[in-house]
Formats: structure tokens, sequence, C-alpha cells
């Protein structure tokens, strides 16, 4: 199937869930919009887990595949929170770095909306400067027992799996000594303690780490290749469509309703074109082999940057219709994490400063 | 294409030094040798007199021309060509480089180089080229007007064709004047550092890049866009327009006052930019982008993206 009828396909499937009533749009629908029936709903129509393996109940298609169902997962304003993390990077690594019982047990059941991620990787004092984690990893017998405190972890009262960066030794250079542990949340030593934020409940969560224990089949890689592994995997965490149309909701209301300078709504229209071209060119480099860490935080500036320009322009143009109202509001509640999560728009700022450079030399 | 493309900065350059300080010889000898050379026949059919090769080997010449801080009416001789060719007219002045573009902006036509031209096409038929009330851009180029407005279809073919490849001249420049900044911030040295080590001024570098980035991604979606789409070739365009001011402004803030002398040569590109992204501006551009989409709704919007399906997995 091309990818053109795989985008016809999802539109199609998605129109009809949402006359049905089974999803209601809204912005930041990846990060906010929770619900474990439709990952599974979405794992039974075979679109979690695209790009894997079929031997790991995945469909062996490209990341351009992957593309077009993610940005109409996205258009529609679709809840997909609950798998979102596992199918965008943590699947991704594990189908990468993973041994092959971890392969075996998780894949399938992420790619079936049953497996749950949630990111163990920022800590109190490890926010952008992340190789400064200091949750440990002790070395027993027949694996490794972790002790630590991991924070902003999104989802986490409700996953059923974590993704654990900790530290096994001290290097030389900060950056060694790390490495990647999949680790089960319902395991003895794991805590999860929910953070209210400016909406209420929240999705933020931290866990406790006080020797919770990771088998050795669930370490992801190599012992002490971490910081590498996951320079690898901001790739994958930075460069999806997901960084441009967290608010596309918003602006698919907007269009609908004409309203509106045409001057501003053309501008926001040709800068999504572009993005999403530039989102685009990204899953066609990593359907090449190449991890394009730089171009994804070329995106993800641009892309956070139009997030919030299209709350701008709902604010000056949207009727005083209360629906509207909400969703304008609920957008406006999100957009302080778009520029922060995945890395703050000053750190990507360094890393594009820094391949410019490279390129200019 | 790159050999071409390499080719192209070499003969132009070496006649850009034969006429340093005389803006209007040195246009001239950039019209002339465009014309001479045939780089126009790019992404024109053997069949009809060209060169063969596609609209993206065509732009990737335009585009390095440009960032070699270059004038040459290539899009203009191009869309000038392709549109002889797609109303039936004879070729023949046009694969000689004698015919251009007319762009209708208000109570006016604009016609870029039309002083060295025969004619220029409009809605499917062409105008002479005389009595143009003659008139240049910041960088020099000839863009002479006609007086009274024409109207034609919407969106035009020759128009859109003219639109990619100016794109391409706008991103050309643009990536040109980033790259430049880029270099410079890392080697100019103050407070005994290379002053890309200040975040301040390392934003600006990244600033300028990815503006650059941003254009040439619309380029590439303009490129591969139907000749008569409404959305995705002035959002190319219109892009690399905005992305223009942004680089020229961060490029000459980071270069600092040698930014602005004739001797570093910044202002070949900076002027340039300035000068292209005003023909037409990136707001007359939106507000027409506003417009389609306003009849068409967010389906056209959304299905104005690029061609993704373009050489992914069958």
């Amino acid at each position: 199937m091309s990818a053109a009828a795989l985008r016809a396909e999802v539109r199609a499937q998605l129109d009809e869930w949402r006359a049905a009533g089974i999803f209601t749009p809204r912005s930041d629908s990846w990060l906010v919009g929770y619900d474990e029936d439709f990952s599974r709903r979405l794992g039974a129509r075979g679109w979690i887990g695209l790009t894997w393996s079929p031997e790991y109940g995945g469909h062996g298609r490209g990341f351009v595949d992957r593309f077009v169902l993610t940005e109409e997962l996205l258009r529609a304003g679709a809840p997909v929170a609950a798998h979102w993390i596992a199918d965008r990077q943590i699947g991704p690594a594990i189908a990468r770095l993973g041994t092959g019982a971890l392969r075996r047990e998780l894949l399938p059941a992420i790619a079936a909306g049953e497996a749950r991620f949630c990111l163990g990787m920022s800590e109190p004092d490890a926010g952008s400067d992340l190789a400064s984690v200091r949750t440990r990893a002790r070395r027993v017998d027949g694996g490794w027992l972790l002790a630590g405190q991991k924070v902003w972890s999104s989802n986490a009262h409700r996953a059923t799996h974590a993704y654990v960066l900790a530290r096994t030794s001290d290097g030389e250079r900060r950056h060694d000594g790390l490495s990647e542990f999949v680790l089960d949340v319902t395991a003895p030593g794991v805590t999860v303690r929910r953070i209210p934020d400016l909406r209420g409940p929240g999705h933020f969560c931290e866990i406790f780490l006080d020797d919770a224990f990771v088998p050795d089949a669930w370490v992801l890689g190599g012992i002490g290749a971490g910081w590498a592994q996951v320079t690898e995997q901001l790739a994958f965490e930075r460069g999806g469509p997901e960084r441009v149309l967290s608010t596309y909701p918003l602006l698919r209301r907007l269009l609908d309703t004409a309203a509106g300078p045409v001057g501003r709504v053309g501008e926001l229209v040709a800068r999504l074109v572009a993005l999403r071209r530039l989102a685009w060119q990204v899953a066609v480099r990593m359907d090449a082999g190449e991890a394009p860490v730089a171009a994804a935080a070329t995106l993800k500036l641009l892309g956070n940057r139009f997030e919030v320009d299209v709350i701008e322009a709902a604010r000056e143009t949207l009727p005083s219709d209360e629906d509207l109202r909400a969703a304008l509001d609920d957008a406006v509640l999100a957009a302080p994490g778009f520029s922060l999560r995945g890395g703050t728009t000053e750190v990507l700022s360094v890393v594009v400063g820094r391949e410019a450079m490279r390129e200019a030399r | 294409m790159r050999a071409v493309a390499e080719a192209a900065v070499q003969v132009l350059s070496a006649q850009v030094a034969a006429y340093r300080d005389d803006p209007a010889a040195e246009m001239a000898a950039m019209w002339r040798t465009t014309g001479e050379q045939g780089w126009h026949l790019l992404a024109v059919p053997e069949t009809a007199g060209g060169m063969g090769g596609d609209l993206a080997d065509l732009a990737a010449v335009v585009r390095a021309v440009s960032a070699a801080g270059l004038s040459a009416p290539l899009p203009e001789l191009h869309a000038g060509l392709f549109g002889m060719l797609a109303a039936g007219l004879d070729p023949a002045a046009a694969l000689d480089g004698r015919i251009g573009v007319a762009l209708p902006r208000g109570a006016e036509i604009a016609v870029p180089w039309g002083r060295h031209l025969d004619a220029a096409v409009l809605a499917g038929t062409t105008l002479p080229c005389a009595d143009l009330r003659p008139a240049v851009n910041l960088a020099h180029e000839p863009v002479d007007t006609l007086a009274g407005a024409a109207a034609g279809t919407t969106p035009d073919p020759v128009v859109n064709r003219w639109r990619i490849l100016h794109a391409a001249r706008l991103v050309g420049a643009a990536e040109g004047a980033a790259r430049r900044t880029a270099a410079y911030a890392a080697t100019r040295e103050q407070f005994g550092r290379p002053i890309a080590r200040f975040q301040a001024v390392a934003a600006l570098v990244a600033e300028a890049h990815a503006q650059a980035v941003l254009a040439a991604a619309a380029l590439d979606a303009a490129l591969v866009a139907a000749d008569d789409d409404p959305v995705t070739v002035p959002a190319g365009l219109a892009t690399a327009a905005r992305a223009a001011g942004v680089v020229a402004r961060c490029a000459h803030q980071v270069h600092g006052a040698i930014g602005v002398t004739r001797e570093l040569g910044l202002e070949r590109l900076t002027r340039r930019l300035w000068a292209w992204r005003d023909l037409p501006t990136e707001h007359e551009l939106e507000a027409g982008i506003g417009r389609a989409v306003r009849a068409g709704g967010e389906p056209l919007a959304w299905s104005a993206g690029p061609e993704f399906d373009v050489g992914s997995s069958g």
C-alpha cells in the first residue's frame, strides 16, 4: 500500500470514529489525549509499531509511512498519548538495541496498545543537562538495582513500563558510565507520584526508585553506552510532526470558520506547508538509516514557534463562541510545555548553531 | 547538475569582475551571458529545443548562482520559454533568451529584466517590451514596469514557474548569507574567544541557519507541486521571502559594522535578499493563499501540503 493510500485509509477511519463519538478532537492530544481503549483500537488496526518487524508485531513499513499516519492522527486531534512514547521512541530503541527476550516480550504488547511507556530521563538536578543524572544502577546477580528519582515523567501513573537512564559507573567524563534500562513500573521499589500542574491533576509524575530490579535481558544496548544511544533517540523524539501540529486542531477550526485576516491565515498555511515538508525530509532520512539529529532540532525549534503562533492567530480572530473559547484556552494552557519538552528552545538553538558552523567549515 | 552550477558561478563571477562600479553594465552582461550559455534551457525537453533535465536541476543552478551573490535572469528566461511553449507560440526568441515574464501587480505590470527583452509572457500571450518605465531594485537589477493591470488565470502556471525559481533564488542567497554568518561567528574573536561562544550570538547564527533550512524545505515542496497549484507554490515563495528578511537581519547583526562594507561582500547577498523579497512581497502572496484557503477550507490547506508520496514505498 502506498503512503497516499495509507493516508486515505487513516483519514477515513478517524472521520468515522470521530463521527461515532469515539473521540473528541483536542490540541496537544499526543500528550494529554490519554485513552487506553483508543490505543487498543489503533493497535488492532495495525497502526502502532508500523516500522517494526512483523516478527515483533510490527508491519515492516518505513518512517515516511509512520509520518503520514502520525500526521493524520494529530490533524484529527486523536487521543494517542497512551502509546505515543512507546511507539515513537522506546519501541524503536528496543527494536534497535533490545535483547531478543525484550523484543519478544514487549514489542507485540506495545503494538497491541497494551504496554504503555513513560520516560525516566529528567531528574530534579538533571533537566536540560541530562548527563548529570544521579540515579544509579547497582550490579546484582542476574540484573541491576535502580535507585534514585526521576521527574517530569508524563503519564507514569498509568504506564506499564518506564525507560530509565541511570549511571552504572563513574567515568572520567560525565557522559561515560550511563546506561539505558527498561523497567516494569509495577515492580517492588517503584513509587509513582503525580505532580499537579496549571491545568489540575495533569500528566506529570515523579518516579521514586528504591532498589527496583531490572533483569539483564531488559538492559538496552551496551552498559556504559547510554549517552550515545540516548542522543540517537533524539532524532526520533524531536523530529516528528508532533513538534509542529500540537495546536493543529485549533488551526483547523480557524480554517473551517473561514474567519480571520486572510494574510495572517495565509502566512500560517505557508509556514505549515514548509514545516510539514521539513518533517517529511526527516522521515526520509530515517528511512535511509540516518539519525538526523540536527535537522530534527531545527524542525522542533521552528515547529514550536508555529504551534504558539496558531494560538495568537486564533486569539485575534476566533468568535466568542463558548466551544471555540474552550479549545483556545486548552491550547493556551498547553503552550508553555511546547518549547520545553524534548529539548528547550535555548538548548536546541545551541545545537542548531553548532550544526550551522559545522556545515560552514 | 553540480558541474553546470559550478560553471555558471565561474562564468558569471568573471563577468562581474570586469564591470565593477558599473551596475547597469554588469546586469547587461549577466543577461547576455545567461542567454548565450543557455542555462535557462535546462528543464526544457530536448524535443522543444531545450537541454532536458527537470525543474529541480534548474533550481539547483539558480540556487548556486545566487548563493554566490550573483544576478542572472534565469527564472525570467525560463518562465518566458515555458510560457511560449505552453501557449503554442514560436519559441525561437525565447530560446535565445529574449522573452521574459510579466508579473501583474496592482495597477502596473512588472517585467524583470524587461529592458533587455523583446517581449514578456502574460496570460498566454506576449507583451512587447517597448515603452517600459525603467526601474532598478535594491540589487541594481532592472525591474521595469508597464502601466495597466491585466486579468489572467489564477493561478497562472507561467507565473508559478517563475515563482518557484525566484524562490530558489532567495533560498540560495539565504543559504549563502547564513553560511557566511556561521563561519564568521566561529572565527571572529572578541573578549578573547570566538563570538559564537556567546549564546546570544549563537542564537542569531541558529536562527539564520534554521530560516534557510525552512526556506529550502518550502522550495522543495513547491518543486513537486502541480503547475496550477494555488497554495504550495506561493507558500514556497512567501516562506523564502520571509526567511530572506530574517537571514539578512541576523547576518548583519553578527557581522557588526564590517558587514555593511562593500569590501567584505556580504552586501552582495543581503541587497539581493532585500530586493528579491519585494517582488512580490510575502504579504501579497500570503493574502492570496489566505483567500484560496478561505474558498477551499481546511482540506485545501492540508492537501496543499508537499507531495509526500513521491519516492516512498509502494
